[in-house]
């Protein structure tokens, strides 16, 4: 399962096959911070915000 | 709001408030076998009785799935058992294992499974202290000393489900955790019992504050976790990992710190505790009373441990510390000033109690103590950093708390269906349930649409327009029944044939369940504006028959100055929905289907309409049917982008069949006209329906009782037109968008669809992914927007309906493109359905040359006439008629209903001969004729090679004729043929 650490921009494109998301389908991407692409079936994954926090505190050590 | 409550909740397909809570707890401890003596086991089962006795707590804590115990007596029976791969969570051991010492056992049991917990329980101090000096207890999970109360079972049970959970549970929820640190077993043994008790008991205070019965049972996982150490390091590295979800500290002075007993471990694990969170109850324990005066100037309470009474004055810290029980007011110098038991009455007090109290709790953390200890974790977050600084003023202070307070009240249940409860239904958003059994089909769809748009952030997500669920009560099915047995209406309604005396017996019928009564009375007393009383039976909606306009709806303007009028007209539209489960129009349908009428039960749905008040009329200033599918594509639209219809006005307008305005919401501005403007002006939408706010008297209670059909000079003059509308200027033959020049109104949508005043086809396009994703199916919604909302007030998109829709079922399909045209009577590309069907002998035509428009109601009637004849002779049929089948409109077409001709398998739309209709998309009729697969053939001047064979159907003799239609009987049957990828379909001659 790959792996994609996306910015906080809003994702509107499969990073995989660059088809445009569908609206619904950014809202489920934002909410459930997962999404398969349902043209090539990648797993798009945005980090939560305890990983986004983990980051952030790993950066201010 | 800036962040959705839920948002670290909702979990991939089903985003509910409570899915976090229901992950929490995930690891439990089901099975316990116990290893001990026959005589141990006398001594905790209370003369046999142990099961029973934590089968009996379980339950008066209302805690589910108590344990499964098993009880073997040696070590070796013990050890098979796990060899033999039975799993058991937890071993329970005491000192009288008849094989071996409980150590070598623990120590065994070890290599066969490494993660089994083994805890033991130990009777007296001595044979303890013999333990402890001669071997490694390290191989214990913990050490226990039962000193007589079986409480001390679940207690452990608790704490090690507690240690399993707390990662998990603390992070997707926040659910708080109290750290007990003790290395004394007797005193530890003794605590847990009278911990875990209290914690749940507290849990149960809460069970009656729950909004629905699942909310109320959920939070009883997110009590408190006690998290039991032994030494300094453990104790710190809890709070290290759990600070911010800390309820409180219980803790002796006297343990380990360093690998070394240290007399003040506590004292100064209290310091710095406090030193980081001074909010943080702590209580200090200790045989010794010199750490008393310490401990208080830390600002940590003290116990004695020699006391008499400590296990009462430790349940009495918990109370008072740790936010149970009530929230006591008071001012600085102690004196108590209010007292609140739940929510609702923290709000009242809030309200009135004095402003040095309320600055005295917001600044030492108190409500949001008291809000965690009531598993209101969101709302806790929310108050948490309250001080007088934060604000201007003391008074701004107050006010930041209460509308936190309320607005959380009204969120918490959104996108929820709660009980009915007037104190805690909101009159602008809310779901509720009056009465019990099932909510049907209708009432299943707005709620799982409602917990959607909630759940998802799709209520705000445009700017300036609020997408939601109108505000509705539910009467649950129970009440239709309780209706029905008192007024001994069963029999008779399922009987009975006439429609008229059905209808008469159930308005006349004056029993009603007086607990509704009460909740809709309530309800009238919160929500004033007009409403509409829609049918929610049990099989509606369904996935493979939507029973789509088979029942009643009633609109009501709820305006009369009489609330007892009010209540009558409500009463009477309910019970007319009731009596519709029963009327030929249902029977008809679920005739052809495979359900029986006595096992149709109704729910209904009371919902405020969505519009706006213009003079005498009320009405959103349009509304619509959506589909994720298309039938007709034109290109480059494809079937999945879906299609829409809208029409000013009420719904009505659309649901049968009137003229409305279609478009592809993925491409709004694409709209391949086949006609001139001119043609576009004589289709246009003329009138629209409304509800009539006048006050009158009606004569004849029905669905039309309270409507009015206005022309559209009424919405030029309400306003409302200017929206939708372009202007025909038959001079220069051409449409201009806008309504500020003179000539022929039309309904365009022009200024929406290309103007974008209102972003209607985003939300389409947005509802129709999610309604699609959410069934799994595609899906047809109905909707209504109000554009005419006071200044300052979002506009209003409300989602009436959504239902799956029937999309071709998995059949053969049938090369059509090789066919001999010869053969068939029909041919069509554009065609609905799927797969051959060839029992079809009879032929049901309405001559197209012998047609008129004008008497189009008269030919509907001679159609329904037959198929009535042939339906009760079980003998289905083929329909070929001119126009549009199902209009409302008698002028594009034959304007019957579902029920007039439900026996056909087939149904041909002719083209009329003088005018060009657009084909059916429908709404209810298209609904019904593809769920029961009937074929449907649409043949018109297109352009492609469709066509009906007239000249042979002339040449035919038929069996019956009347003024309009001919019916034909072949020896041989028909075949009808439909490829629904391909959309192209045959009906071929007899015998071919």
């Amino acid at each position: 399962m790959a792996r994609e650490r996306a910015d906080q921009a809003p994702i509107e494109r499969c990073p995989h096959c660059g088809r445009d998301l569908s609206s619904w389908e950014r809202v489920l991407l934002q909410v459930d911070r997962a999404l398969v692409c349902k043209s090539c079936w990648y797993r798009i994954i945005l980090p939560v915000d305890a990983e986004r926090d983990a980051d952030e505190k790993e950066r201010k050590r | 709001m800036d962040r959705h409550i839920d948002a670290n909740w909702v979990e991939h397909g089903y985003g509910t408030r409570f899915q976090g809570f229901q992950n929490l707890m995930k690891q439990r401890i089901r099975d316990i076998l116990i290893v001990s003596s026959l005589y141990d086991l006398y001594l905790f089962e209370e003369d046999g009785r142990l099961y029973e006795l934590i089968r009996n707590e379980y339950q008066g804590l209302q805690l589910s799935h108590a344990p499964e115990l098993t009880r073997v007596s040696n070590g070796y029976e013990a050890l098979s058992l796990f060899k033999d791969d039975k799993r058991f969570d937890l071993v329970l051991t005491t000192l009288h294992v008849e094989d071996m010492h409980p150590a070598k056992f623990a120590a065994a049991l070890k290599d066969v499974a490494p993660e089994t917990p083994v805890v033991l329980l130990a009777f007296d101090n001595r044979e303890l202290a013999d333990l402890l000096h001669s071997e490694d207890v390290r191989v214990f999970e913990k050490v226990f000393i039962w000193q007589g109360d079986f409480r001390l079972v679940i207690g452990i049970i608790k704490y090690l489900e507690d240690r399993l959970n707390a990662d998990h549970d603390t992070n997707i929820v926040g659910v708080q955790s109290i750290i007990v640190v003790e290395d004394n077993i007797r005193f530890y043994s003794a605590y847990l019992p009278i911990i875990y008790t209290e914690l749940i008991k507290q849990s149960k205070r809460l069970i009656s504050e729950g909004i629905n019965l699942s909310h109320r049972y959920l939070r009883m996982r997110a009590r408190p976790k006690i998290l039991l150490c032994e030494t300094f390091e453990e104790a710190l590295d809890y709070f290290d990992r759990y600070e911010e979800h800390i309820l409180g500290i219980i803790s002796d002075i006297d343990f380990e710190r360093d690998g070394k007993p240290d007399k003040r471990a506590g004292v100064e694990f209290a310091r710095e505790v406090r030193s980081r969170r001074n909010d943080v109850p702590v209580l200090l324990q200790s045989t010794s009373p010199e750490y008393e005066l310490e401990a208080r100037q830390i600002g940590a309470s003290f116990l004695l441990k020699g006391s008499p009474t400590l296990m009462h004055d430790l349940r009495q810290f918990m109370i008072n510390n740790f936010s149970f029980g009530d929230f006591v007011f008071r001012t600085p110098d102690g004196t108590e000033v209010g007292r609140a038991t739940d929510l609702r009455e923290m709000e009242e007090q809030l309200k009135i109690v004095p402003e040095e109290s309320v600055r005295f709790h917001a600044e030492r953390n108190h409500f949001s103590n008291w809000f965690k200890a009531r598993t209101e974790f969101w709302l806790a977050e929310r108050v948490r950093p309250r001080r007088v600084n934060d604000y201007g003023s003391l008074r701004e202070l107050r006010d930041g708390l209460l509308a936190t307070l309320r607005d959380y009240r009204s969120v918490r249940q959104r996108g929820l269906i709660t009980d009915f409860q007037k104190d805690t239904f909101d009159p602008a958003a809310s779901f509720a349930r009056v009465g019990g059994g099932s909510l049907g089909g209708k009432a299943r769809g707005l709620g799982f649409l409602n917990i959607l748009v909630n759940n998802y952030g799709v209520r705000d997500k445009f700017p300036g327009v609020r997408i939601a669920v109108p505000t509705m009560v539910v009467l649950g099915t129970d009440v239709f029944d309780q209706f029905l047995d008192e007024n001994r209406l069963r029999s008779f309604a399922l009987e009975c044939e006439d429609d008229a005396e059905i209808r008469t017996r159930f308005l006349n019928a004056n029993k009603f369940s007086e607990d509704a009564i009460a909740d809709l009375m309530a309800f009238l007393d919160l929500v004033h504006e007009p409403l509409a009383v829609r049918s929610s039976s049990l099989l509606e909606d369904s996935q493979y028959h939507p029973f789509a306009g088979v029942y009643a709806t009633h609109m009501i303007p709820n305006n009369n100055t009489d609330p007892f009028i009010r209540l009558r007209e409500l009463v009477n539209a309910i019970k007319l929905v009731y009596a519709s489960t029963y009327y030929a129009a249902a029977r008809d349908y679920i005739g052809v289907t495979n359900y029986r009428l006595e096992e149709e039960k109704m729910a209904v749905i009371v919902q405020k309409t969505l519009g706006s008040k213009h003079g005498v009329r009320f009405y959103p200033d349009f509304s619509g049917v959506a589909k994720s599918y298309n039938f007709y594509p034109v290109p480059p639209q494809k079937a999945e982008d879906g299609a829409a219809s809208v029409a000013l006005g009420l719904g009505k307008m659309i649901v049968e069949g009137g003229v409305s305005k279609r478009f592809s919401p993925k491409y709004p501005t694409s709209t391949i006209e086949r006609y001139s403007p001119e043609e576009e002006a004589d289709l246009r939408q003329t009138d629209f329906y409304a509800l009539d706010l006048n006050p009158k008297e009606i004569s004849r209670f029905d669905e039309e009782a309270f409507l009015v059909r206005e022309p559209l000079s009424a919405a030029e003059e309400d306003g409302t037109l200017g929206a939708m509308g372009s202007t025909y200027s038959p001079e220069n033959d051409a449409i201009y968008d806008g309504v500020s020049r003179p000539g022929v109104r039309l309904v365009t949508f022009a200024p929406i669809l290309k103007h974008k005043i209102f972003p209607l086809p985003e939300i389409l396009e947005l509802i129709l992914g999610m309604g699609g994703w959410g069934m799994g199916t595609p899906v047809e919604i109905e909707f209504a927007v109000n554009l005419s909302t006071p200044p300052g007030e979002p506009k209003e998109f409300g989602l009436l309906q959504m239902r799956p829709m029937v999309v071709g079922r998995e059949a053969e399909t049938s090369r059509l493109e090789e066919l001999d045209r010869d053969k068939a009577l029909c041919f069509s590309r554009q065609t609905l359905g799927n797969g051959v069907v060839d029992e079809v002998r009879h032929l049901l035509v309405v001559d197209r040359e012998a047609f008129d428009r004008a008497k189009s109601r008269a030919a509907a009637a001679e159609v329904g006439a037959t198929n009535k004849r042939l339906v009760a002779n079980k003998t289905p049929y083929a329909l070929v008629g001119p126009g549009r089948w199902g209009t409302l409109d008698p002028w594009l077409g034959i304007p019957i209903v579902w029920s007039q001709i439900a026996g056909a398998k087939a149904i041909v739309e002719a083209g009329l001969k003088d005018v060009a209709v657009k084909p059916s998309q429908g709404s209810h009729f298209f609904q019904n004729i593809t769920s029961f697969g009937v074929g449907y053939f649409t043949v018109g001047d297109h352009g492609d090679e469709s066509f009906v064979d007239w000249d042979w159907i002339k040449r035919q003799e038929p069996i019956e004729s009347g003024e309009f239609v001919r019916l034909y009987r072949f020896d041989e049957p028909l075949t009808i043929m439909m490829n629904a990828r391909e959309k192209t379909g045959a009906i071929l001659k007899p015998g071919e």
